[in-house]
């Protein structure tokens, strides 16, 4: 109760410290599968072999100055607004505010994977996942992670699978997408997929790393929206095309990929226009490396059919139309009940929580489970 | 309506903000330069609390804590859109009490 005294009519308010995270979010498993976590640089420095833990004094810095400072006026990694989970106990503490009960770990730092040292890569994911290994997993059950790996270097990207995919703690596989580097779906990464597969983990592709290098698309980009917001979307959907029409399914048909942070309500129009362009030009197809491998003319299937049954996607970030109308149309042409797995993006500025799954009475109860918890459950094999 | 006793004046500081149940309303009410602002309490984007946002004196806006809309004090706007407001309520000193109306 506030301090002071009704007089006359006047009622004394009741000075509260709201939860902004909706009530209903406590009656129901959560599983959160993009969760940003940034160990300390220094220790994971204690991780890497020489010349690497002398030479690397700091995250390394990388080339364009493309920054979330400009638009929002913050500045940092993923621009942490809800805090910074750099161990295990950070996480956990989040984690029970968020009344989050389970949480896939993703890499909270994006620069370096752009680095144009490939072995700078390599060996940072290798700490980071031994980081992960020795002191986060052990310490909860609560706690997931993906690999962290090298796609730029996918001989490399499969060794680090193959060294450490067994441990249970690890659920699925990370990589990052951008304009600087072409999409993960050519026959090039077929190690990864192949190590992948061999493991039953999922294959994730994050928007990520394609801010801090030149491309031709960021010389005409001067806005974190047009960066962020709209380009990431073009990029994932490239990677997708580049899964589905160079045969990435045909030739590893049980092969899940889990897009984080790549928009969703563009479904419609890929699925649309990609299998109308495929049956009117299908010809090519058996010019790429995996066709040619298997001697094989046409995709095994239409595009469409890849689409909802090889992947699934984060929720994050969730932008409702304000007309009820034209949510409950899209969210039947992108079969969201099936296709999205929870994500909140925390600690990011683009953090998204729960709130709008519980608040929509279009959303049915059935499907309220599915997204939070059980599409997650059946996507990745581990998480029991 | 309803009048509520939120705080004697001298109980908020300068630039500080008190969230409280007035009715059905949670209200964040915000002490700015010596006025008194009030604000409904949840974001209308994603339902952030207001009352844990970041007051921005010199532009007299609040920010919310989850995404970084920026609200006006006085007037209920977003800074980059005025067309989308976040409800407001009538807030005053009377004698040494900050007295709120929902």
């Amino acid at each position: 109760m506030s301090e002071v005294t009704a007089r006359g009519d006047r009622e004394p308010a009741v000075v509260v410290q709201p939860d902004p995270i909706h009530e209903a979010a406590q009656r129901y498993e959560i599983i959160d599968t993009d969760v940003h976590f940034l160990p300390d640089w220094d220790v994971l420095r204690g991780y890497m072999p020489e010349p690497f833990r002398s030479k690397l004094t700091r995250y390394p810095l990388v080339g364009a100055d493309f920054s979330p400072q400009y638009s929002t006026g913050i500045m940092g990694t993923g621009q942490d607004v809800m805090g910074t989970a750099r161990t295990a106990q950070d996480m956990l503490n989040a984690m029970d505010t968020l009344n989050t009960d389970t949480v896939m770990l993703v890499p909270g730092f994006q620069r370096p994977q752009s680095l144009y040292h490939k072995s700078w890569v390599s060996v940072l994911a290798s700490a980071y996942n031994d980081y992960l290994a020795d002191k986060v997993l052990p310490a909860t059950d609560r706690i997931k992670a993906e690999i962290m790996i090298n796609h730029r270097d996918p001989a490399a990207g499969a060794a680090e699978i193959k060294r450490i995919g067994d441990h249970p703690g690890f659920i699925s596989v990370y990589t990052e997408y951008g304009g600087n580097y072409e999409p993960v779906g050519t026959a090039d990464h077929d190690p990864i997929f192949e190590a992948a597969t061999e493991r039953d983990l999922a294959v994730t592709i994050h928007a990520g790393c394609f801010w801090q290098q030149m491309t031709p698309i960021h010389q005409g980009t001067r806005t974190w929206t047009e960066l962020l917001g709209i380009s990431s979307i073009s990029f994932t959907m490239a990677s997708v095309g580049a899964m589905i029409m160079q045969g990435l399914f045909d030739k590893f048909p049980d092969l899940h990929i889990t897009v984080k942070e790549g928009g969703f309500w563009w479904l419609p129009e890929f699925a649309l226009r990609s299998d109308e362009f495929y049956l009117s030009h299908p010809g090519d197809v058996s010019l790429v490396e995996r066709k040619i491998e298997a001697g094989e003319e046409f995709l095994n299937k239409l595009p469409s059919e890849y689409l909802f049954e090889n992947f699934r996607f984060s929720s994050q970030p969730m932008c409702l139309p304000k007309n009820p109308k034209h949510f409950k149309m899209l969210w039947e042409l992108c079969k969201s009940e099936d296709m999205l797995l929870y994500s909140s993006d925390w600690p990011h500025a683009t953090f998204d929580p729960p709130n709008w799954i519980f608040e929509n009475a279009l959303i049915t109860e059935e499907a309220r489970v599915k997204i939070l918890s059980s599409n997650s459950r059946a996507w990745f094999p581990r998480l029991g | 309506m309803t009048e509520y006793l939120v705080a004697k004046i001298d109980d908020m500081s300068e630039n500080s903000v008190r969230a409280v149940k007035a009715g059905r309303h949670v209200v964040a009410v915000y002490r700015v330069d010596g006025e008194f602002y009030a604000l409904h309490n949840t974001c209308p984007h994603k339902g952030g609390a207001m009352c844990d946002g970041m007051i921005v004196p010199e532009k007299l806006v609040v920010r919310c804590p989850w995404h970084h809309w920026n609200w006006r004090l006085d007037s209920g706007e977003l800074e980059s859109d005025p067309r989308q407001k976040i409800r407001q309520f009538d807030v005053k000193v009377v004698g040494d009490e900050v007295v709120l109306t929902v």
